[in-house]
């Protein structure tokens, strides 16, 4: 277990708390809402209903229907299984990777960090939609585009992040001292330094959770996002753009449902992170 | 506030009867307009008919009577592409020729050709030599005379930038003589279309001194013509601003002094300007906003008729389903074109039954319809050797909501025949791209026409070298010598029957099957009147007046 | 003068990213599917007619051949002209940054207001009802489309109260400021939604800090302290999130810029990415390769400013 030398003697998993269990609990109803969506509508969110196009929220159709006649409340549903893995994977491989890099980038500095943050210009010289099309061009429109692109360009923040903090973290007593006393730079890294400067990323990751799914909307804003007739709920809200007018429901409450799993993931990072948390500098 | 077709097209049918003795298509109802020296009795018509029409104005010919905005605030999705009328095609571009560029004759708001710069023709008993007479005293709009080497300059324009596929248009022509009062063109054979030819925009009148200034070319900068407006700035991305023009023919015209059309991407902005006053007039309005955007105050959508169609591009070389003509039926038959019209058009257009525009001359009227019948295309389907469907992948343009609206519902209504559908949408350079090689298997086609003759469509979609029959890899050769008469047939009636089978082959063969012919519509403020948009997509101004 | 040197050869690798950049981009654009000429040319063009303006736009050469072209231009400051506006590069996205430039500062001024004022409080007072209503307005800002918030900010006060203009950024420089205020504030919400969950994380930190005790057992006032350290010590992560958004204003934003028509670069870069206009698309990353540089040069000097423990490397 890591030596932290002034962290306060609670047992780790005593530090489970509030936040944390609430996160989950919102997070878990998203998880089943996703694996049986059917226990939570009947409605097929892809059948067309000339009938009931653009119709304002009521008792049979509680979030209103689209321009095609469809359940928003069943396409949201629906549409809960892609935007959590889009969410999730879109997110953690920039975490890990953009992580991984500032940790490198910050502690060893010189050389590495040099060319390191000099790759780091190149890329955020492209603009995202530049990539974005590339992308597109070369996969065709559709999830793995949109997975290549935040990919790409998601790991830049978490990059900046740790490696400011490590710049920081590494000047400090406990670190020189680990030095002294002779632990590998691995050991270093990844025991001392390392909490210290992760609930940074947590705390950025359930911001990056939400703008990734949002990312799909400016994706799906242009037309090379999820195709017809996936239901996600960024393409719902940009799809909704045109009809904002008669119809703002559509735009509205797709974004309901990304708030509330905002909500969940944001909470289950601010609870883990106040489990890392410790005292320090 | 209610929705003015009805009216506005009584106005114009009137007006079209005046016509004739040269100007443009609103009446001017209780003043005289000089040019128009008509029967009493059409402009009593005319005038029972404007007063009927218009809901609250009534000076609509004094151009300086006071209580009028001095200029025009038209608002549109984006930027013409291209000014040079030999290049510039699209539709931003397009709809302004007519101000600033007009050309012998014109398009009235029936679709009749009529005098534009030139007040009569006549043509000689072969057929080959055309004399217009021009109207007396024509200059540009900076005040430089009219001159025959104008005129040659213009068409050879036309005629020889390599680049511009229009120059067929212009190719038939040998020579143009003439002097300051008329033009005579000489043409190599009798052509039945020629006239409609004239009509183009890029067979304006442009003024030569003014492309030499520019350094022989129209990049950064735009033509000079004889029209009612001229461009004094473009301010890309943003607003093309035109001032009157103090020379034009017709005195008292155009009645408004300036014309601004801003460039605004976005359909709620553009609304939203509309319903506030900041524009007076918008295009590209979406259909569902329609009812909505005319139930507000001081707001009315008004529908023009156009010869714009939505095509299904069937490619049997990237997809050999399609080569089989029962496969291309069975899709007609599990199409549900009237769900599509609804959903899509609410309304504001029509089915088709031929590749040409029911508003097209010559459209067959007697091709039968493919009734909607889903067990009949199922069974067709299996006689075809397809009993559990087959596989397409549908590419779409990004971004454009009516395309993604056509290929949702294609999707789901052939599911219900076996036809899986996949649709992948892609960037409009690509997929032109893609399409060029026949790589795609089923696109989304489009065409409006640009004059009243069916050859413009007839010979795009039967070049077959140029574009492998608009991209399908559909070809006839009785359709080919069928065309190649009826560019030669110089009687009507008889030119039309040979159309009428052309027509009736391709409804056969489903070779270019029309999804809808829709209509457009325009969204302005009670307080502008006058506005007219013809049927081949041209835009006339000089009649605009809106109230303070 | 450590600054200086700092500075200086920063300046100096530069170079080699600008060059790197420039030919990634150039090879990039011209691999991708598309055809500026054909583009051009409009629907129904020929393919006749397409290679004959190919040659006469000189994409026919070879791609060295082409960028050898280019780079020598390059040097006499030539970027270029515009294939689809037939403007010189240098010009247009000049012009286009301006407006964007514009708008990223005034949407950084509301942005640092609100993201730092509720990042502090929320988290000087953890745990409290204030607490919660802030973060909810985080995750608010950053999950509402922007152009929802956009449209509904210009339906109340463009529309009905007519404060500011619906489209367009005027002539003056007063009307500029006034037609930035909606898009800025629509901007910063989903920017200060980023900023304050960090924001109030850092200060949560803070408090608990050793440094804060030992600044206390000094008999520094806690009003002093609170405000005046705690703040400066959340600053960094602070600076690097917003910097890194700040680069990313300076892209443009297309829905912005679409639904307030202003005329940005947002819309220039994807424009000319549709129309495959090569000079423009070469000419904005190129602009952009320096602009980063130099913000994330500026950064590296602020976090060495803000706080004395991090050393220039």
């Amino acid at each position: 277990m890591a030596k932290n030398l002034s962290a306060k003697k609670i047992p780790f998993y005593k530090r489970v708390n509030l936040t944390l269990w609430i996160g989950v609990a919102i997070v878990a109803v998203f998880v089943l809402m996703a694996i049986i969506p059917s226990l939570f509508t009947h409605y097929d969110p892809d059948a067309l209903d000339p009938t009931a196009m653009l119709q304002a929220p009521s008792a049979a159709h509680w979030f209103g229907t689209d321009n095609y006649g469809r359940d928003i409340y069943a396409r949201c549903v629906y549409a809960t299984k892609i935007d959590l893995v889009i969410g999730v994977f879109a997110m953690l491989v920039p975490m890990i990777m953009g992580t991984a890099l500032g940790l490198l980038s910050g502690y060893y500095g010189g050389k590495l960090d040099m060319i390191i943050m000099r790759i780091f210009d190149i890329f955020m010289a492209f603009p995202y939609m530049v990539l974005a099309i590339a992308i597109v061009a070369i996969t065709g429109a559709g999830l793995k585009a949109l997975f290549f692109s935040i990919w790409l360009v998601g790991w830049k923040e978490y990059t900046r992040l740790i490696r400011s903090e490590v710049l920081v973290v590494k000047q400090s007593e406990y670190v020189q001292a680990a030095k002294v006393l002779g632990y590998s730079d691995a050991r270093i890294i990844l025991f001392t330094i390392l909490p210290n400067v992760f609930s940074s990323s947590l705390v950025y990751a359930a911001s990056d959770i939400v703008m990734c799914m949002m990312s799909s909307a400016s994706l799906s804003y242009l037309g090379l996002g999820v195709q017809p007739p996936t239901s996600e709920w960024g393409a719902i809200m940009s799809g909704g753009k045109t009809f904002f007018a008669q119809a703002s429901w559509i735009s509205i409450f797709p974004g309901i449902f990304l708030i509330l799993a905002g909500l969940g993931f944001s909470l289950v990072g601010d609870g883990l992170s106040d489990m890392i948390r410790t005292k320090k500098r | 506030m209610k929705r003015k077709l009805s009216l506005v097209l009584a106005a114009v049918m009137v007006a079209g009867s005046l016509a004739a003795c040269g100007g443009s298509s609103q009446p001017a109802a209780t003043t005289a307009a000089p040019a128009a020296t008509e029967a009493t009795a059409a402009e009593t018509e005319a005038a029972a008919a404007e007063t009927e029409a218009a809901a609250a104005e009534t000076e609509a010919a004094a151009p300086e009577a006071g209580g009028f905005k001095d200029t025009i605030k038209f608002a549109r999705p984006a930027d013409p592409a291209d000014l040079d009328p030999t290049i510039g095609d699209d539709t931003y571009s397009t709809r302004m020729y007519h101000s600033i560029i007009p050309g012998l004759v014109q398009v009235d708001a029936n679709g009749e050709i009529v005098p534009d710069l030139a007040e009569s023709w006549e043509v000689s008993e072969d057929g080959l030599t055309w004399t217009f007479h021009l109207r007396p005293g024509l200059k540009f709009a900076d005040g430089s005379d009219v001159t025959i080497e104008d005129w040659q300059f213009s068409f050879d324009r036309a005629k020889n930038t390599e680049e511009s596929y229009w120059k067929y248009t212009a190719e038939p022509i040998v020579s143009v003589e003439g002097d300051n009062e008329t033009v005579i063109i000489t043409i190599a054979e009798e052509n039945p279309a020629f006239l409609a030819y004239l009509t183009l925009f890029n067979m304006g009148l442009q003024s030569k001194a003014h492309f030499d200034e520019l350094g022989g070319t129209y990049d950064g900068g735009w033509p000079l013509g004889a029209g009612a407006y001229y461009v004094t700035e473009w301010a890309h991305d943003q607003y093309v601003a035109l001032d009157a023009n103090p020379y034009y023919y017709k005195e008292g015209y155009p009645k408004t002094p300036h014309v601004r059309f801003e460039t605004v991407g976005e359909d709620n902005s553009r609304t939203m300007m509309l319903q506030g006053g900041e524009i007076d007039i918008m295009s590209d309005l979406p259909f569902s906003s329609a009812a909505v955007t005319d139930a507000a105050d001081g707001v009315s959508v008004v529908e023009w008729p156009s010869t714009q169609q939505r095509y299904l591009v069937l490619n049997n070389e990237a997809n050999p389903a399609f080569a089989d003509v029962k496969v291309r039926q069975a899709l007609m038959m599990g199409t549900d074109f009237q769900q599509l019209i609804d959903m899509c058009l609410y309304g504001f257009g029509q089915k088709s039954n031929s590749f040409l525009s029911p508003k097209q001359l010559g459209y067959n009227t007697s091709l039968p319809e493919y009734t909607y019948d889903v067990e009949g295309a199922k069974a067709l389907l299996a006689e075809a050797g397809y009993p559990d469907g087959f596989d397409v992948t549908f590419t779409l343009r990004a971004g454009n909501a009516l395309f993604e609206q056509i290929g949702t519902i294609i999707q789901d209504q052939w599911s219900k025949i076996g036809v899986r559908v996949n649709i992948e949408s892609m960037d409009n350079a690509a997929l032109r791209e893609l399409q060029n090689e026949m790589k795609l298997e089923m696109v989304i086609g489009t065409w409006t026409d640009d004059m009243p003759d069916p050859s413009q469509l007839t010979q795009y979609l039967l070049d077959y070298e140029t574009n492998h029959g608009f991209y399908t890899n559909w070809k006839s050769d009785a359709c080919n010598e069928l065309f190649a008469e009826a560019s030669k047939e110089m009687d009507d009636a008889k030119r039309y029957e040979l159309y009428n089978q052309i027509q009736e082959i391709c409804h056969d063969e489903v070779a270019l099957p029309s999804l809808f012919n829709a209509n457009e519509i325009v969204a302005q403020r009670d307080a502008l009147t006058g506005f007219v948009q013809t049927p081949y997509g041209q835009y006339i101004l000089e009649d605009v007046t809106v109230a303070e | 003068m450590d600054v200086l040197n700092y500075v200086i050869k920063r300046i100096l690798q530069m170079i080699p990213v600008f060059l790197i950049a420039t030919i990634i981009v150039f090879a990039l654009v011209r691999a991708i599917p598309g055809d500026p000429a054909r583009v051009m040319l409009g629907d129904r063009a020929s393919q006749e007619a397409v290679d004959l303006l190919r040659h006469k736009m000189g994409l026919d050469k070879s791609i060295p051949e082409q960028f050898w072209i280019f780079f020598k231009d390059m040097l006499h400051l030539d970027f270029g002209t515009s294939m689809k506006y037939k403007l010189p590069v240098g010009e247009l996205l000049i012009s286009r940054l301006a407006c964007t430039a514009l708008l990223a500062l005034v949407t950084v001024v509301f942005t640092v207001i609100i993201s730092f004022i509720l990042g502090y409080v929320a988290g000087m007072k953890k745990g409290s009802f204030i607490d919660l209503i802030i973060r909810f307005y985080a995750l608010f800002g950053l999950s509402a489309p922007s152009f929802w918030i956009g449209l509904v900010l210009l339906d109340f006060f463009a529309l009905k109260l007519k404060l500011f203009p619906v489209s367009g950024w005027g002539e003056t420089m007063g009307q500029h400021l006034k037609a930035m205020v909606l898009p800025a504030l629509t901007s910063a919400i989903y920017v200060s939604g980023i900023l304050i969950r960090n924001l109030r994380s850092n200060v949560i930190d803070i408090s608990k800090s050793d440094y804060v005790d030992f600044a206390i057992s000094k008999g520094i006032s806690p009003a002093r302290l609170s405000i005046f350290h705690v703040v400066r010590n959340a600053l960094i992560p602070a600076t690097t999130l917003l910097s890194l958004r700040v680069a990313v204003m300076l892209s443009g934003s297309v829905v912005l810029e679409t639904v307030f028509t202003l005329p940005g670069l947002g819309n220039l870069l994807v424009n000319s990415i549709y129309s495959r206009d090569y000079p423009v698309v070469q000419g904005v990353v190129m602009m952009f390769v320096v602009l980063v540089m130099l913000i994330n040069l500026i950064t590296d000097i602020l976090y060495s400013l803000l706080d004395p423990r991090v050393k220039l490397q």
